[in-house]
């Protein structure tokens, strides 16, 4: 386990280290914006291998989608 | 890690500024009327030059005083003599002169004595140093600012012979040779016309060497040829030894293991390329001549296939596409299939392999490296090596690894049939000769990692690298991707020649390309008629 | 924007057919049909070209816009957005879905051990690699790999033939039209439906004018071959056995005598998969870059093939809960996104033509 994580971590530094230069290299007005969806992208992508890793992921939203539509259309699954 | 990359760069970035800079042209200076002030310049400008010669001649009744200057063996002694020396050495040469005494000496020299087939008046003293170191005579005239420039040039070169990298059975023998002037004649006298242009540039700060651009205009695209001048003018080194510096200088891909610059030793072959829309950069001082752009295709093909028929040589293309997979892919192939894919194989043969590996110590992957690794120092070597040991080289090769490693128990047989299968094939393909061990590497550790899978990630990953390279604009893949229809009669198969109509599209201009078509099915109607009105 | 990406109708239909085997070819979704698979195929294969009918209209009511583009311009700005933001997700789940299958396939095939994971970060990669070089490489790309797919299914298919037994088709519509249809609807919505992914793609068409005979010959030939594919499992496995399997590609090739050709099946499967996940995947991409503003969406590939990876574990538990949950639920949760809002977008442009 221990191993997973420190493979992911660095999966992680590794994306950022490639991206970075082209990143910054972004013309003023979008660079924000790209910085955030970035960074925002990552983490989300980060914090649910870790949460896989560690095996107390959250709800599937599959599971979530399969409860909405039985509300919606009543469809016996 | 970044911030020293970064400074590097800007190194990098400030040298080549520093050499933009350096590269200005010397600024045009006047030839001295006095001859003292002249010789002092020359001995300047050539101090310590042993193979610099000059003489001094007093010719019309000891009137005028000239100097001759040139190089001992750039110009030839005998045209020196025959055609400059003597002449100005005969006693009625100036008879004329001295009676009308109008014409200025210099012109009457160039129209009446000096029988040189080519005379250039020069006015610049630099430009006479240069045609000096270009194999030149230079006739200086005392209390005259122009000086004679007569070709001279003859230098000793290598005789026309078969090149030894491209050999065919069928096809014209002559290969290009060092001298440009000479491979410049060799193309000309394929193509006998007038549009076939070549543009002559000098690169190179220290050599000064001649570069030649060559393509046919109304074929080669104008932009294309554009290009190509404009990557040579460039161009900012020291030297110019081969057309590998060129190469280097001017491709599209330099970080990529594929060529996207063709070579070749063989006028038929680079006149067929520059039929076809492309242009080709003669080198002084190589026999290599280089061809843009260049297509992945073209490893493929080989000057032979036109030759020979069409049915034959197609067969021989198919040939040539099973051995690139052949030798990038075999060794992979055997590694995944004995560690991932053991169910694929007819159990007989499976049986057969397992029987000689039996003894083996290593895994296939092992014994693929081990083997690959091998052959490519055996390759090296036999190509380093002097010609009469290269013999011994192969004995080795054969004898030592082949034979006696097998019986050692390192490597089973089946391994050495595959290296051997793969050795081969490689040798078919030349352009892509130096590059395909690479991938051959690459695929077998792909395939150990994750079997037929593993190489094909390698492979669709190799596509998308190919499919993004580009040579001098033209996608690296065409005719396959961008598929052109018309152009697939070149390809895997060679359509007979009397089918071939267009041009590539890719390559010519597109009002040749698309309206050639037509003007070629406009004439073969034509001729048509022409029978039925005979009749 | 990315309008100055251009594929040829040719790689276009390629793209489009690669993207319709993708999975599909491998996981048999009419298998449930049993015996009658071929006629619940050819019913979605009906209404499939009744899907892209819709998909070729909108987009040619709306030239050089993408589907996020479209919906903003018809729902206005912010509900264009949310449904947007719906699009976005069902790509990447897509994505995700097709990767998570392709792990399983591989995990239940050949690599027993190796951690499936491991092979789908493998496959991500060379994605990102192929997102990374943009649209025109992929289609280009296609152009070279895409006959190998055809070669290798006309391959097995010839090589099978001593293994058919027509007695498999009959007997004929045993329990009725009603379990037919509900499987026709399944396959449907897949591979079918799934094209309206190419509503974010056909600006990029190079010449429009083709849109609509590109998109029905792609249907119309990978169409045939997937229905040869179906035939061929039907007539080599039997209904029975049909029904049971998984992946039933992988058990019908292993018929074929003397050899064994299980590994053309994986290499059909990166193929279509590699098409259907890059197009997924940059179809997510342009949406999210467009929604942004942004000019390039080539900096947001890594964090978003990453973020497909982890959703490709996470989604479900194992392979038998994907199985359950593409065949009962997977139809409902996107046959509104496949039909619903594209039929909404076409009939919101018609009312606004008569306004």
């Amino acid at each position: 386990m221990a191993l997973n994580i420190i493979l992911l971590v660095i999966i992680a530094i590794i994306m950022v280290l490639l991206d970075l230069p082209g990143l910054l290299k972004i013309e003023k007005k979008n660079k924000i914006k790209v910085l955030i969806s970035y960074f925002l992208l990552l983490l989300t992508g980060f914090t649910l291998g870790l949460l896989l890793i560690l095996e107390r992921e959250p709800v599937s939203p599959t599971v979530i989608i399969e409860r909405m539509l039985n509300l919606i259309l009543g469809i016996g699954l | 890690m970044f911030s020293w990359l970064k400074r590097k760069y800007k190194f990098l970035k400030t040298m080549a500024q520093a050499n933009q800079q350096k590269n200005e042209q010397p600024q045009a200076e006047k030839i001295p009327q006095s001859f003292p002030e002249l010789r002092a310049k020359l001995q300047q400008v050539f101090a310590e030059c042993g193979d610099f010669k000059t003489r001094e001649i007093l010719v019309g009744d000891e009137h005028y005083r000239l100097i001759i200057a040139w190089m001992d063996n750039l110009a030839s002694n005998q045209i020196l003599h025959e055609s400059l020396i003597r002449p100005l050495l005969e006693p009625q040469a100036f008879c004329q002169f001295l009676e009308d005494k109008e014409e200025d000496l210099a012109v009457f020299l160039k129209n009446n004595v000096l029988i040189a087939a080519e005379l250039k008046e020069v006015t610049d003293f630099n430009q006479t140093v240069e045609f000096i170191l270009c194999g030149e005579s230079v006739i200086y005239i005392e209390g005259s600012s122009t000086a004679l420039a007569a070709a001279t040039r003859g230098w000793e070169t290598r005789t026309v012979t078969e090149p030894e990298t491209e050999t065919v059975v069928r096809g014209p023998r002559e290969g290009f040779v060092e001298d440009l002037a000479v491979n410049c004649a060799l193309l000309r006298r394929k193509i006998k016309n007038p549009n076939l242009k070549m543009e002559m540039m000098k690169i190179g700060r220290q050599t000064k060497t001649t570069v030649c651009v060559c393509y046919l205009k109304g074929i080669a695209d104008p932009a294309l040829v554009q290009e190509a001048k404009t990557r040579l003018q460039k161009i900012n080194i020291d030297a110019v030894l081969e057309s590998g510096y060129l190469e280097e200088m001017i491709e599209d891909a330099p970080l990529s293991f594929f060529p996207t610059v063709g070579n070749s030793e063989k006028p038929d072959v680079v006149a067929a390329k520059i039929l076809e829309g492309r242009v080709g950069i003669f080198c002084d001082g190589t026999p290599f001549v280089l061809t843009v752009p260049y297509l992945f295709l073209e490893t493929l093909q080989a000057s032979e296939d036109y030759y020979t028929r069409a049915i034959s040589s197609s067969l021989l293309r198919t040939v040539r596409i099973i051995c690139f997979y052949v030798s990038i892919l075999l060794p992979g192939l055997y590694v995944a299939f004995l560690n991932f894919h053991q169910s694929v194989l007819p159990l007989n043969f499976l049986l057969t392999i397992a029987a000689s590996r039996e003894s083996i110590p290593f895994s296939p992957f092992t014994e693929a490296l081990f083997m690959g690794i091998t052959f490519e120092i055996l390759q090296e070597a036999g190509i380093r090596m002097p010609r009469p040991i290269g013999q011994s080289v192969s004995i080795v090769g054969a004898l030592v690894i082949g034979e006696a490693s097998v019986r050692a128990g390192l490597v089973s047989d089946p391994m050495v049939i595959i290296t051997a299968l793969t050795a081969i094939s490689t040798f078919i393909l030349p352009p892509l000769q130096r590059v395909l061990p690479f991938f051959r590497f690459g695929f077998t550790i792909a395939a150990n990692i994750l079997g037929l899978l593993g190489i094909f990630f390698f492979l669709i990953a190799l596509v998308i690298h190919l499919c993004t390279l580009r040579s001098f604009g033209i996608p690296y893949l065409a005719p396959l991707a961008p598929l052109s229809l018309s152009d697939i009669k070149d390809t895997f198969v060679r359509f007979p020649l009397w089918t071939m109509l267009t041009r590539p599209r890719d390559l010519t201009w597109p009002e040749t390309g698309q309206a050639a078509k037509y003007r070629a099915g406009a004439e073969q109607l034509l001729s048509k008629m022409r029978k039925k009105e005979d009749r | 924007m990315m309008t100055n990406v251009k594929i040829s109708g040719y790689q276009l239909a390629l793209l489009i057919m690669g993207f319709l085997f993708g999975s599909t070819a491998v996981l048999n979704p009419t298998a449930m049909a049993g015996q009658d698979a071929w006629l619940a195929y050819i019913l979605a294969w009906v209404g499939g070209f009744m899907l892209i009918w819709l998909y070729v209209r909108i987009a040619l009511i709306n030239p050089s816009l993408t589907l996020v583009e479209i919906l903003k311009v018809t729902f206005g700005k912010y509900l264009g957005t949310v449904i947007a933001l719906l699009y976005i997700w069902y790509f990447l789940h897509l994505a995700a879905l097709v990767l998570r299958d392709f792990g399983e396939h591989m995990n239940v095939t050949v690599f027993y051990r190796t951690p499936m994971t491991f092979i789908i970060s493998c496959f991500a990669l060379l994605i990102a690699y192929c997102l990374r070089k943009g649209l025109e490489v992929t289609g280009r790309a296609a152009e070279i790999l895409m006959p190998y797919l055809f070669i290798f299914v006309i391959i097995i298919f010839f090589l099978l033939i001593p293994e058919y037994d027509t007695n498999n088709l009959f007997p004929f519509l045993e329990k009725g039209l009603t379990p037919v249809i509900q499987v026709a609807f399944g396959v449907l919505t897949f591979p079918f439906g799934e094209t309206v992914t190419f509503l974010m793609i056909f600006p990029a068409l190079y010449s429009p004018g083709q849109l609509k005979k590109v998109s029905f010959a792609a249907f119309g030939v990978m169409g045939f071959i997937i229905l040869g594919i179906i035939v061929r499992d039907l007539l080599s496995l039997g209904p029975d056995l049909l029904t049971r399997l998984v992946f039933p590609p992988s058990l019908s090739t292993e018929l074929t005598p003397e050899l064994q050709l299980e590994p053309l099946i994986s290499v059909n499967f990166l193929l279509g998969g590699w098409v259907k996940i890059t197009v997924c995947l940059y179809a997510a991409l342009v949406g999210i870059a467009q929604l942004l503003g942004l000019n390039d969406y080539k900096h947001l590939v890594l964090p978003l093939v990453l973020l497909a990876v982890g959703l490709a574990m996470w989604l479900y538990e194992d392979l038998f809960k994907m199985m359950d949950w593409t065949a009962n639920v997977y139809p409902y949760y996107a046959f509104p996104l496949q039909f619903g809002i594209p039929l909404l977008i076409l009939l919101v442009a018609k009312i606004r033509k008569l306004a």
